[in-house]
């Protein structure tokens, strides 16, 4: 690492250390979904620190910061996904419409049908494009005959702006895609079932230049009917994508604030040297 | 956040290119500002010579602009800058702009002396126009150092002597036109005197505008066609709550 | 700047050079490596080669058998019977002396008691059963002259087998044989046929009579109940395994003593089966139910095993992706990690299955080593099973039984090739789920 480098990594270190709390807040008027007091425990590792944060109605929240800052973690915690790591401990609320999504009565299944999740690397089961599209619908009952079914498949890939591109081979492998498409049909995948909140965990990493454009097209096309927070490891495609920017470091969320102000005048000096380039 | 640190980017070239766009910033306000001393000079003492040195020098002020604005955009293009680079960028765009005016005054000057110089006419109030000229020049150097230190308070202030420019230009014209009106023949030689004056304002006006660049560069805030009051009560209010020290 | 540029430079030379004075080592090295590959492999393909041509040619005899064309009398007073007798009083009938007598018409000349004593030892002692089924098949034969074929006596289906063959014995007796037989092919009353019997009939004292029928239908009862206890338990004991046990000390120990039963000598299931199962619970000894179940006590470690394999090799993509669609725990398993895993979880059942096929010494203990002459009919039945047919007819001295004996093993090899066989087939219809 050169001097430079080294003496932004102690300024940091020292910046973190003097943290006091989360700077330029932005108070969403229509929440949909809203994240209080929130600490993660792996084993005896904390992962993050008192997040308080919320998700509007329709909008796009991304979520920034260095590798390890705890963005895949917390946003795995709000579908509960992070139930299937034995490890992990979860302290504070999370509130979806004002439940408690890790209450005793809350049923897991339910939630996940209610908050959908897109993956990094595209993973489509190894069926057909249609059965793929339709196994959320299937095992939740959502259609009563094969014409409904048809109607949320085509819907769905709509939707995903998929449905020109396989309309007349539905039957074909959804793994014999390419890349932007695989990962188009995990959306509509995960559409399928009408979720109220779509979380994307980098899904344009694995993917060309071209499919991500066509992707963050699509999220421009999706805020619409969903609410969706993006995890994302490129400053550019948040502050393409974004209505609100939510910058982690370390555990702690640092700024939150509208996309345009973070990106032009950031009030933290974390978020500025991760923003500019000076670390991370 | 009142300190910028232009250095320390993981990448060391990228560092080395804002640097470099500074660097030449402040070049070309030397330039200029050596433009505008020698043009002054040149018109107050009706040496014709100088004024031609001056006339060709604003050949290199146009080049050094063209230059300048090829290395933002290719930054631009390159590095996407955020937050305090790309304030720098777009503050570095227009600044070269507003100096590049300040050349085509200075340049003017010297016109008027290659002019003058030849004439046995020499008009009245040159006393005033030197004052006027040694205020704007030392509110040019103002200007430029605290672009070099990236001074927002003290960017801040220069502007303010904008006003005081602004006043005494208005006299001075006062004073011409009275002049003009008392003795006709004069109109002529007064005009040229007027032209200068004006030219000497416009060349505050710039180096106000490059005072607001630079605290838009430092603060974030667009403090543009705001009063002098707001802009004291704009500083005030944004006192940055992160620096531990 | 430049100094790093020269030093970088000069390396690259220098790595050049040093890189190429040690290719032709290293290329030697790779091809003395890649020859040793071959000669291993070559010199175990000779040896499988001469192993299988020794089986082959020692086994082959068995698949033949010879017959004798007999005329005999078969008047119902004389056997004994009424004329229209029922299927058992025909079965009971003694047709030793019609068969003699024929034989005896065969062969006029003979006189001497001696003589006529040799002259009865060429055919079987199958023989009167065989004129038991032909009159079953045909009751309107009773009551006259029948040409019926009945089996030859091993010695004499070896003489008669090979036309040039010379036999080391060069007695009295072999050569009256070869006399015997010459006459019989001057008639055309002697034929060797493919012995279909081999495969109608169970384990017999005379070795031309012996087959394998029981054998195999004992290997395949057995088998079959082993899949049926060992696969399901096996891969539910493997999903449990590896999804929903906690991971605490006592799945520790299970996953120990698992790993640990697979090096168990399998003699001591035999030990278990005998104790447990037969003295305890009372099941019928011999039987393939007993076996099947001792059998897939020592199978379940191997299915677990490579199920749990399997399953782990299963993306875990694909199960986030099913949970975050809102399916249940159970159902992301059964409708996607199993299918997945299945080309694992069937190849480690086949494996499973082909090593309990050739298993013989916990069969032993429970009782699976006697003579049994009849064909299991169900899972209870008395029975025997392939490899410990091969271990008993090993022990006979009659050359007959040594090629009976090769005959079994190729049977036997048949098996496992065919079961592996199915194993890759059922892998690429899984597979091309992908």
């Amino acid at each position: 690492m050169s001097k430079a480098a080294e003496q932004t990594q102690t300024r940091n270190l020292q910046l973190l250390e003097a943290f006091a709390g989360t700077t330029g807040e932005v108070r969403v008027a229509d929440r949909k979904m809203r994240m209080e007091n929130v600490d993660v425990f792996y084993d005896d590792n904390q992962a993050l620190f008192d997040v308080n944060l919320d998700l509007g109605k329709n909008e796009v929240l991304a979520m920034i910061g260095p590798s390890g800052c705890g963005k895949s973690t917390f946003l795995r915690c709000m579908n509960r996904m992070n139930d299937t790591i034995d490890s992990c401990r979860i302290e504070g609320r999370f509130e979806l419409d004002g439940e408690d999504i890790y209450g005793p009565e809350q049923d897991v299944v339910l939630l996940r049908a209610r908050v959908g999740m897109v993956f990094q690397k595209p993973n489509p089961f190894p069926k057909s494009i249609y059965d793929n599209v339709a196994y959320g619908p299937r095992i939740h009952g959502l259609a009563s005959n094969k014409d409904e079914l048809d109607h949320i498949v085509e819907t769905s890939l709509k939707r995903a702006s998929l449905w020109n591109e396989v309309k007349d081979r539905l039957d074909a492998a959804g793994t014999g895609l390419s890349g932007g498409q695989q990962q188009r049909l995990c959306i509509a995948r995960t559409i399928a079932v009408s979720p109220e909140i779509i979380l994307m965990d980098e899904p344009c990493s694995a993917l060309d230049p071209i499919a991500t454009a066509s992707i963050e097209e699509l999220i421009d096309e999706l805020r619409q009917n969903y609410s969706i927070a993006i995890v994302t490891h490129s400053m550019q495609q948040a502050a393409r994508v974004s209505q609100r920017t939510a910058y982690f470091h370390l555990g702690r969320l640092i700024e939150l604030g509208e996309t345009k102000t973070i990106f032009t005048n950031p009030s933290h000096e974390l978020t500025e040297n991760y923003i500019t380039g000076r670390f991370g | 956040m009142d300190k910028l640190n232009l250095d320390q980017h993981i990448s060391q070239r990228y560092n080395e290119e804002l640097e470099d766009l500074r660097t030449r910033v402040l070049n070309m306000g030397g330039l200029v500002e050596q433009q505008v001393a020698n043009g002054l000079q040149a018109l107050l003492e009706f040496d014709a010579d100088l004024g031609e040195i001056v006339f060709n020098g604003d050949f290199e002020v146009n080049a050094m602009e063209v230059e300048i604005d090829e290395a933002c955009t290719e930054i631009l293009a390159r590095r996407q800058p955020a937050a305090s680079d790309l304030r720098l960028v777009m503050t570095v765009i227009k600044a070269i702009s507003d100096l590049e005016r300040i050349g085509d005054e200075a340049e003017k000057f010297g016109k008027v002396a290659m002019r003058l110089a030849g004439s046995a006419n020499r008009p009245a109030y040159y006393a005033e126009l030197r004052h006027l000229g040694d205020q704007v020049k030392s509110v040019l150097r103002d200007t430029l150092d605290n672009f070099a230190r990236m001074d927002a308070e003290g960017a801040l202030l220069t502007a303010g002597r904008d006003e005081a420019i602004d006043r005494e230009y208005n006299s001075l014209s006062r004073l011409l036109i009275s002049h003009m009106m008392e003795d006709p023949r004069e109109i002529k030689s007064v005009l040229e005197v007027f032209w200068c004056a004006r030219a000497l304002e416009r060349i505050g006006d710039h180096a106000n505008n490059i005072c607001e660049y630079v605290v838009y560069l430092v603060k974030g805030k667009d403090i543009r066609h705001t009063s002098q009051q707001r802009r004291l009560a704009a500083q005030k209010d944004k006192q940055g709550p992160t620096d531990p020290a | 700047m430049t100094d790093t540029h020269t030093v970088n430079a000069i390396q690259t030379t220098d790595t050049t050079a040093i890189v190429r004075a040690g290719l032709a080592k290293r290329y030697a090295r790779e091809r003395r490596f890649k020859f040793m590959g071959w000669a291993a492999v070559a010199i175990s393909m000779l040896f499988l080669a001469f192993l299988m041509t020794s089986i082959v040619l020692k086994g082959l005899p068995a698949f033949t058998a010879t017959y004798i064309k007999l005329d005999i009398a078969l008047q119902a007073d004389a056997l004994g019977l009424t004329d229209t007798p029922s299927e058992l009083e025909l079965r009971r009938a003694k047709y030793g002396k019609a068969i003699k007598s024929s034989l005896r018409a065969q062969f006029p000349e003979l006189t001497k008691r001696k003589d006529k004593r040799e002259l009865y030892q060429l055919v079987s002692s199958y023989a009167p059963r065989q004129v038991a089924d032909a009159l079953v098949a045909n009751p309107a034969l009773l009551n006259s002259t029948a040409s019926i074929w009945v089996l030859a006596d091993d010695q004499i289906a070896a003489l008669a087998r090979n036309a040039a063959y010379t036999s080391k014995r060069t007695d009295e007796r072999t050569q009256k044989r070869r006399v015997y037989i010459a006459a019989l092919r001057a008639d055309e009353r002697i034929e060797t046929r493919f012995n279909w019997l081999f495969f109608q009939r169970g384990d017999s004292r005379e070795p031309e009579a012996a087959g394998l029928k029981g054998a195999i239908m004992g290997s395949l009862y057995t088998l079959f109940v082993t899949l049926l206890l060992s696969f399901p338990i096996g891969v539910a004991a493997a999903v449990y395994l590896e999804e929903f046990a906690p991971r605490n000390r006592l799945t520790d120990i299970i996953e120990v003593n698992i790993n640990n039963l697979a090096a168990v000598p399998s003699i001591v299931f035999g030990l278990l089966g005998v104790a447990m199962f037969i003295n305890f619970f009372h099941l019928p000894r011999s039987a393939p139910l007993v076996g099947g179940i001792v059998l897939s006590l020592m199978t379940l470690p191997t299915i677990i095993i490579a199920s749990r394999a399997a399953l782990k090799s299963v993306p875990p993509s694909i199960a986030d992706a099913a949970l975050a669609l809102g399916a249940s725990k159970i159902q992301t398993i059964s409708h996607h990690v199993l299918p997945l895993a299945m080309p694992g979880i069937l190849t480690g059942t086949i494996i499973g299955m082909a090593q309990a096929l050739g298993e013989s010494a916990p069969l032993l203990m429970i009782g699976m080593v006697a003579f049994i002459v009849d064909v299991p009919a169900g899972v209870t039945d008395p029975a025997t099973v392939l490899p410990i047919q091969v271990y008993l007819w090993s022990d006979s001295p009659e050359r007959a039984f040594t090629e009976r004996t090769s005959a079994a093993i190729m049977v036997l090899l048949v098996f496992l090739i065919l079961m592996n066989a199915l194993a890759v087939l059922l892998r690429k219809q899984f597979e091309r789920r992908w």
